[in-house]
């Protein structure tokens, strides 16, 4: 589960900043995330939706505690982020958009990396590897360096380093963003899976047509402020538009 | 600790198959240094035997006013003696190498001589560098004639040679042979420690800090268990490790490149170094290398860390270099020692005590300084390091 109350996330701006940004921004400090609260349940997918800039990726930060809240609290699987945060990230599985992978390395060696780092017992590794390798169909190319894969099997690593320790709660930031369409589905069928298994998955993304297709429940955030918050059917049903992606830009073009 | 030594072992592991971080490290003090080492000076003697026996084309103007000098010169060694009459032209030849040194003998040289007087004579040549061949194998000859004339006088004059010789000094050097050497090869010491160490951990240092911010892979060591500090320290133990190797690794290089050489200079220095490598000089000459790898990698690390990209943070550590240098060229100046006060000066402090560890004049309390100055401030680059790896704005830093 995750359970954010009353959490809003201010950044210092550098003068740099401060004169690239112009007047956007008065004062000397950005307000990314204003106040916002939701509640991610086990075995449902909630889907955080937002337009570029929104606040989207710091909110997923802060749940995967990169980053500290400046008011509010953020309770992961019961564990608080900043009291407990390694609690937090021992629970936690974390994919963004980039595959972020060390290109020296091979697959078998990145995974077992993430494996140790999460203090994962020898026989549940290779259990638990076996599985995703299987699932994955990755054998293959298991020994080779991921410079020499393509970025499709490189998404496939790393998904399997984000679940290499099962966590309850998973994390995905735009995960499909710039991807195939065949590794799309991929990560899609992944999250259902994690749904099914009764895990937390919290998800960020633009494209409409993966909210309706996996959602349970979902917020809509745009300028730092959480504009809606509630099941995908709750949202259906106030829809003033036909489309989905009318109504969200509908939403959002009113809300500025 | 142990997710430390995990995120160490990784490092590591992805550090070896870098190329740029294995050429500085290993390839380039291992190899390139012996390597130009000992092809360099082979390259020059060759160059000075070639010049040296070099056919000369020497033109004497006014031959006939000193028959003297101009047998000096025909006896000479590879060289083609013309005697002509005047200078026409004789620019133009030189400037085009038809020929390589004229000389004008005076009408009056042979009176001034006679006389006692300076005699005038003029050399003309074409060269940029004052230290050519050519020069110094005219220079010769009239050192020869000049050296002939004084026998002369003096003994025309009777006087005893021993005459322009007014102190006959002896000097006794109480210093022992290794302090000597210890001053000597000392001096050079820290070039190669800070060099390499230096070398060997800025890839890196770049590669763990903004390389893996660049890259993204940071973040998801962030989301891992591993604690800051304990994914700082991981990286810290493997650039610490690359600049101690590139710095051992730099030393045997030179030692190798020395003994390879086959110079008369170079068997003078490996004279120096078997005589400075004694098991405890060579630990405690270790033991410094270890103050300054631990420096430069939180140092580098914090700047790495703060930077954007790997080229910002290459633009900041490229001008450190010359800054780390300059301390190591204040402790080569004669009559800077290692005192209470010089030991609080970073890099200087490790100049002047290698040079006393090898000159075994190395003072107890002062080498204990030393290391207490280096750590304190290897620990206050540490905890900046991990100051500002617990910055959201540095890690986050757009």
């Amino acid at each position: 589960m995750i359970k954010l109350e009353n959490v809003s996330k201010t950044f210092k701006l550098s003068r740099k900043q401060r004169k690239e940004m112009g007047p956007k921004v008065a004062g000397r400090h950005l307000t990314a995330v204003d106040n916002v609260s939701f509640e991610c349940k086990p075995g449902r997918v909630f889907s955080l939706v937002g337009p570029n800039g929104a606040g989207k990726t710091t909110i997923l930060r802060m749940i995967a505690t990169m980053l500290k809240p400046t008011h509010g609290t953020i309770n992961v699987n019961g564990f608080d982020t900043i009291s407990l945060p390694k609690k937090v990230r021992m629970n936690l599985g974390f994919m963004s958009d980039n595959t972020a992978l060390y290109d020296r390395l091979t697959v078998d060696e990145i995974i077992k990396y993430y494996a140790d780092l999460n203090d994962i017992p020898s026989y549940d590794f290779k259990t638990r590897k076996t599985q995703l390798y299987d699932l994955l169909d990755m054998n293959e190319f298991a020994s080779r360096r991921i410079a020499k894969l393509s970025s499709g099997m490189k998404q496939k690593v790393s998904i399997v380093r984000t679940m290499i320790h099962n966590p309850p709660v998973v994390v995905f930031d735009e995960p499909t963003s710039g991807l195939d369409v065949m590794t799309s589905r991929a990560i899609i069928q992944l999250i259902r899976n994690c749904r099914d298994e009764g895990k937390t998955v919290i998800f960020s993304t633009h494209r409409m047509a993966e909210v309706q297709s996996l959602s349970d429940d979902l917020a809509i955030i745009h300028k730092s402020k959480l504009y809606f918050n509630g099941t995908l059917k709750e949202f259906e049903a106030q829809m003033k538009s036909d489309y989905f992606e009318d109504e969200f830009i509908k939403l959002t073009g009113e809300a500025s | 600790m142990k997710k430390t030594f995990v995120i160490f072992r990784k490092e590591l592991k992805d550090m070896l198959r870098d190329r740029k971080t294995i050429f500085f490290m290993i390839l380039f003090p291992l190899i390139l240094i012996p390597a130009m080492m000992i092809s360099v000076p082979k390259l020059f003697s060759d160059a000075e035997k070639k010049e040296q026996e070099k056919q000369l084309n020497v033109v004497l103007i006014g031959a006939e006013y000193s028959q003297e000098l101009t047998a000096h010169f025909q006896s000479a060694e590879n060289m083609i003696i013309s005697l002509e009459a005047d200078t026409t032209g004789m620019e133009n030849r030189l400037s085009e190498e038809v020929i390589d040194v004229a000389i004008v003998i005076p009408e009056d040289f042979q009176i001034d001589i006679n006389a006692m007087t300076p005699a005038q004579i003029a050399v003309y040549h074409q060269s940029a560098d004052d230290m050519d061949v050519t020069k110094k194998k005219i220079r010769a000859i009239l050192n020869a004639y000049s050296d002939s004339i004084i026998q002369e006088r003096f003994e025309y004059l009777n006087l005893d040679n021993e005459i322009v010789n007014p102190l006959n000094v002896t000097y006794a050097n109480f210093a022992s042979p290794r302090e000597i050497i210890g001053k000597m090869a000392g001096g050079f010491l820290p070039y190669v420690f800070v060099l390499f160490c230096f070398m060997g951990a800025m890839y890196p240092a770049l590669d763990l800090g903004a390389g893996e911010k660049e890259r993204g892979t940071l973040e998801t060591l962030l989301v891992s268990p591993a604690s800051r500090m304990e994914i700082l320290m991981g990286k810290f133990g493997v650039i610490t490790l690359s600049g101690l190797a590139s710095a051992v690794f730099g030393l045997f290089g030179i030692f190798v490149g020395v003994t390879q050489t086959g110079s008369n200079e170079a068997s003078k220095i490996i004279e120096v170094l078997s005589g400075i490598i004694q098991p405890e000089t060579i630990v405690l000459v270790l033991t410094l290398i270890i103050p300054i790898a631990v420096l430069f990698s939180a140092l580098l690390l914090s700047i790495s860390i703060y930077a954007k990209t790997f080229k910002e943070a290459q633009s900041i550590i490229g001008p450190l270099n010359i800054l780390f240098f300059v301390p190591v060229i204040v402790g080569l100046v004669p009559g800077i020692k290692l005192d209470a006060i010089t030991a609080l000066v970073p890099i200087l402090n490790i100049s002047l005590a290698t040079k006393d560890v090898i000159a075994g004049t190395i003072n107890g309390w002062l080498l204990a300084e030393v290391y207490a100055v280096m750590f304190l401030l290897a620990f206050v680059s540490i905890f900046f390091a991990a100051k500002w790896f617990n910055k959201e704005h540095v890690i986050f830093r757009t």
